[in-house]
């Protein structure tokens, strides 16, 4: 992009350019075809869509570069499982805090486009930096790459999902976010099986941490193919701004800081729902390897099976959930079904030994159901200009939340056991419970926004959209 | 949440029926070793020499019931028992015929008042080395698929002499530095720790067995030995002897939800030497379960497990240990004994081998009467309690006081005229 439009991307923002005029641009020749116009319901599927699904592609791809390499990379690098293990701190401890910055900054400063593109940007750098360290066999490089890919990966997630919820607001969002995630899944499913023989390959050739690096240097190539994706998607969304004048932010209208505190009560609880529901799901995952073996008698490969189902199922069924709470609303039953059934499985697994395999099956689409349904819901109560820090402050929370309780769930097993480990994530999920509950009754008390049905979401946008024709 | 509240109710219900109260015994303990030297100075000089260790332990009750262990490495490492009705019955050992393994036979025998009600006795006979190429960690797949054997039998063993001096009933034998053979050049050694008990508890150190005042635990400890084999697994091959005309000595492994003792062991395992009669009758228990490093901890838990208990009709290799010394002729006498033997084995798929730390414990207990087992402490129940019950009440709470609030809410609106769009107007929304 020049920096001719990368300017008028800012002014544009500032300026509410489109509103002002009446004139109607004329799209012709291949422009005025379906799959290229935006007036077209076909154009947001095809391409937008499956941008959108693209944009994070080479993030989770690379993100689990180290664990399909894990004992490639202890051995060429010569490097303990710590040091092994600080690949992962180095990306999710500053995220922690960052995400929230990233999402922040997306809303006041950059934009969602401008954004993306510069995340991707850090995305790539970091996973070059992370290579160039492993080409050179320098550790601490390697550590500080990650950092810098972390840095751009969560909020490039951040920016994702504010794409997702400007192009399908009020329309098939649920689907978008299960999409999202499916993708996700596929990001690292493709990554742990591509990654090895990749290696192996290059391995008939060079050796050692020189091969490595090279492997990493190609992953980086996804990265560098999500960020043309960004750059694609940053056209498309401005000429879809200018034809459909969308409208733009003022600058009164956009964010301060101190907006964060005036987010309705109904975003909090949606991040206590995220934190407490997330701890008790991926920690877990995390620690299952052991007790599918040593409580359900499971050889390691059945184990490794029933321990990844939570992750297969969930990237198959949560486009499917997302179209399903799309045509029926009623978000917050979804997210307390959720739960519940959640919770049921942790107690199957944890007071009895039914075959691991139901509950884990059960837990899979439960996931699925939550988190189709839960993240749209902040934009359902967050204004548009305030959804990147929105989703920014719920990223970093639940990151914070992964690796705080991920430790903890350590410490707990080793001194106590999966019996109390299991009670433990059980509690979490009963806070989340409550949170939901609560999230029901602040929102029923507010004219149930969240929990309305498909149908009556659609009535009352059709009445809205009257209303503004009226004042227009 | 009607769900989560059913289970957690029939939860407690299974929890009260698993909680039972068993009775507690305190014996005196007393443990020597090489008892009776001083009547045979010259030939327990001897045997010190040689390794020949023998620890005699004494648990008495005055009501009736004793305990009397021997304790030996004389040919196999071996654990012998017996139950006694009197106080004043004592074991006796004769070291003229112990000091040479081809006299063993009667060398231990009970004497004073009284009458021996039963005797039970375990060795250990063989360590087996195995080459896990497949990594099954499984020692039929091992010798289905040919694969490579180093076999010792501990009769080829020599072991370091015991303690003079032993304290608060807990002593090691060691094997001597010239041991594995035949790499007599390594350093590693076995070893195995014993700790007689008296009374109810649990050891502090995993996987925290659970004992009784009818038991000795031992830890038994292969450490620092270079393997043969990149793939080097071990087993241990065991004899168990019970003065017994029922021959239905068997394995039972229990599962239990609770592992809050040993994290991530879901079983215990009891041999019983007769299980018809379990409360008179000798027992071998452990949790399947044996560790890789010195500091046991869930990350370095392996597996253990026990083969087939196959007949011992002949076993002459037994006539070498103290096995022989305690039983006497009756050793080969089926109608008043059943032997058995059996493999243990040390290992899971994918735990990276002995070669992981060169090190391998396993913990065991062998006992008379019912072996002790865990029930789920009140500390994890109040935990159960507080963590599900807590917030199913506030939830239970919650829902009642909202159906509360809008039948009241409702009731009230009677009086008012329902505007459904004022209510749409209010919550305008704001995207888009």
């Amino acid at each position: 992009m020049s920096d001719t439009e990368n300017a008028s991307e800012k002014t544009a923002l500032i300026r509410n350019s489109y509103e002002d005029s009446d004139y109607e641009e004329e799209l012709e020749g291949c422009s005025g075809t379906p799959p290229c116009n935006p007036r077209s319901c076909l154009h947001r599927y095809f391409p937008v869509l499956i941008f959108i699904c693209f944009l994070s592609f080479g993030s989770y791809f690379c993100y689990d570069n180290p664990a399909a390499l894990q004992d490639t990379m202890i051995r060429d690098l010569d490097i303990d499982e710590g040091q092994f293990m600080a690949f992962y701190s180095f990306y999710s401890w500053p995220n922690v805090v960052l995400c929230m910055f990233g999402g922040y900054l997306i809303d006041r400063l950059f934009g969602v486009r401008l954004g993306s593109i510069i995340f991707s940007l850090f995305v790539t750098v970091g996973q070059v930096i992370f290579a160039l360290g492993s080409l050179f066999n320098l550790y601490g490089l390697m550590c500080f790459g990650r950092f810098v890919f972390g840095i751009g990966g969560e909020s490039l997630a951040v920016a994702q999902n504010t794409f997702a919820v400007k192009w399908f607001q009020g329309k098939e969002l649920n689907m978008v976010f299960g999409l999202q995630l499916s993708f996700s899944r596929v990001g690292s499913t493709v990554n742990m099986n591509v990654m090895q023989p990749l290696y192996n390959l290059i391995d008939e050739h060079i050796h050692g941490y020189k091969c490595l690096g090279i492997a990493l240097f190609i992953g980086a190539g996804t990265c560098i193919f999500s960020l043309l994706i960004a750059f694609t998607l940053a056209f498309f969304d401005k000429r879809a701004d200018r034809i459909l004048k969308r409208q733009a932010i003022s600058s009164e209208e956009m964010i301060k800081f101190r907006d964060i505190l005036t987010f309705p009560m109904p975003t909090w609880l949606i991040s206590v729902i995220c934190v407490a529901y997330y701890v008790a799901v991926f920690p877990f995952i995390g620690l299952g390897l052991v007790f599918f073996e040593m409580k359900f008698g499971l050889n390691p490969t059945s184990a490794n099976a029933v321990n990844s189902l939570v992750y297969i199922i969930s990237a198959g069924a949560s486009p499917f959930f997302g179209f399903l709470i799309d045509r029926i609303g009623k978000n917050v039953f979804w997210v307390i079904i959720g739960i519940v059934i959640t919770l049921g499985c942790h107690m199957m697994l944890a007071f009895t030994f039914m075959n691991p395999y139901i509950p884990m099956v059960i837990m899979g689409l439960s996931y699925s159901i939550l988190a189709s349904a839960l993240w749209p819901m902040v934009a359902l109560i967050i204004p548009a200009h305030q959804l990147g820090t929105a989703y920014g402050i719920m990223q970093a929370i639940q990151n914070l939340g992964l690796a705080v309780i991920s430790l903890t769930a350590g410490i707990i097993v080793d001194k106590s056991g999966y019996l109390i480990l299991e009670v433990f994530f059980m509690a979490w999920l009963c806070l989340a419970l409550i949170a939901a509950v609560l999230l029901y009754l602040v929102d029923a008390a507010r004219g149930g926004k969240l929990n309305y049905s498909s149908k009556k979401r659609n009535a009352l946008k059709e009445l809205e959209d009257e209303e503004k024709l009226k004042d227009n | 949440m009607a769900t989560a509240a059913g289970d957690f109710c029939m939860f407690l219900v299974l929890l009260l029926t698993c909680v039972h109260v068993s009775q507690a015994i305190s014996r005196k303990v007393h443990t020597y070793s090489w008892p009776d030297c001083q009547k045979y100075s010259e030939s327990c000089k001897e045997a010190q020499q040689q390794g020949y260790n023998v620890v005699y332990s004494k648990a008495s009750l005055k009501s009736n019931d004793n305990l009397l262990y021997a304790f030996s490495t004389i040919g196999l490492p071996t654990v012998v028992m017996a139950r006694t009705t009197s106080e004043d019955m004592n074991m006796e050992f004769d070291w003229d015929k112990l000091v040479n393994k081809s006299s063993l036979m009667d060398a231990i025998s009970i004497t004073g008042k009284g009458t021996v009600e039963y005797k039970f006795g375990v060795a250990f006979t063989k360590l087996i080395e195995y080459d896990d190429r497949n990594d099954t960690a499984d020692l039929v797949v091992c010798e289905k698929n040919k694969g490579n054997f180093t076999i010792r039998s501990f009769e080829e063993f020599t072991w370091q002499p015991v303690e003079k001096n032993i304290k608060k009933d807990t002593f090691v034998f060691n094997s001597s530095d010239t041991f594995f053979p035949p790499s007599k050049s390594d350093n590693g050694s076995v070893s195995f720790k014993f700790f007689v008990r008296g009374s109810d508890g649990r050891s502090p150190d995993l996987p925290g067995l659970k004992y009784t005042g009818n038991e000795t635990q031992i830890e038994f400890e292969i450490d620092k030995y270079t393997p043969s084999y990149n793939n080097s697994r071990f087993a241990l091959e065991v004899a168990i002897v019970s003065q017994s005309t029922n021959k239905d000595m068997s394995v039972r492994v229990t599962e239990t939800i609770d592992d809050e003792y040993a994290p991530g062991v879901f079983k215990i395992a009891d041999l019983l030497s007769d299980p018809a009669r379990k409360t008179e009758a000798g027992f071998v228990q452990w949790k399947p379960v044996a560790y890789f490093d010195k500091s046991r901890g869930r990350k370095s838990a392996t597996e253990v497990q026990i083969y087939t208990l196959e007949n011992l009709d002949e076993g002459e290799q037994l006539n070498k240990s103290a096995l022989y010394a305690f039983f006497g002729e009756d050793l080969y006498d089926g109608s008043k004994v059943i032997k058995r033997i059996s493999n243990i084995s040390f290992g899971l798929p994918k735990d990276g081998f002995y070669v992981k730390n060169n090190y391998t414990e396993w913990t065991y207990a062998v006992g008379y009467g019912e072996p002790p087992h865990d029930a789920i402490s009140m500390t994890v129940i109040i935990i159960i309690s507080a963590g599900l019950g807590l917030p199913v009440i506030i939830i239970i709470f919650g829902a009642l006081f909202t159906i509360v609030r809008k039948c009241r809410r409702s009731s009230e609106q009677q009086y008012e005229p329902i505007n459904g769009s004022g209510s749409i107007n209010r919550n305008n929304p704001q995207v888009n």
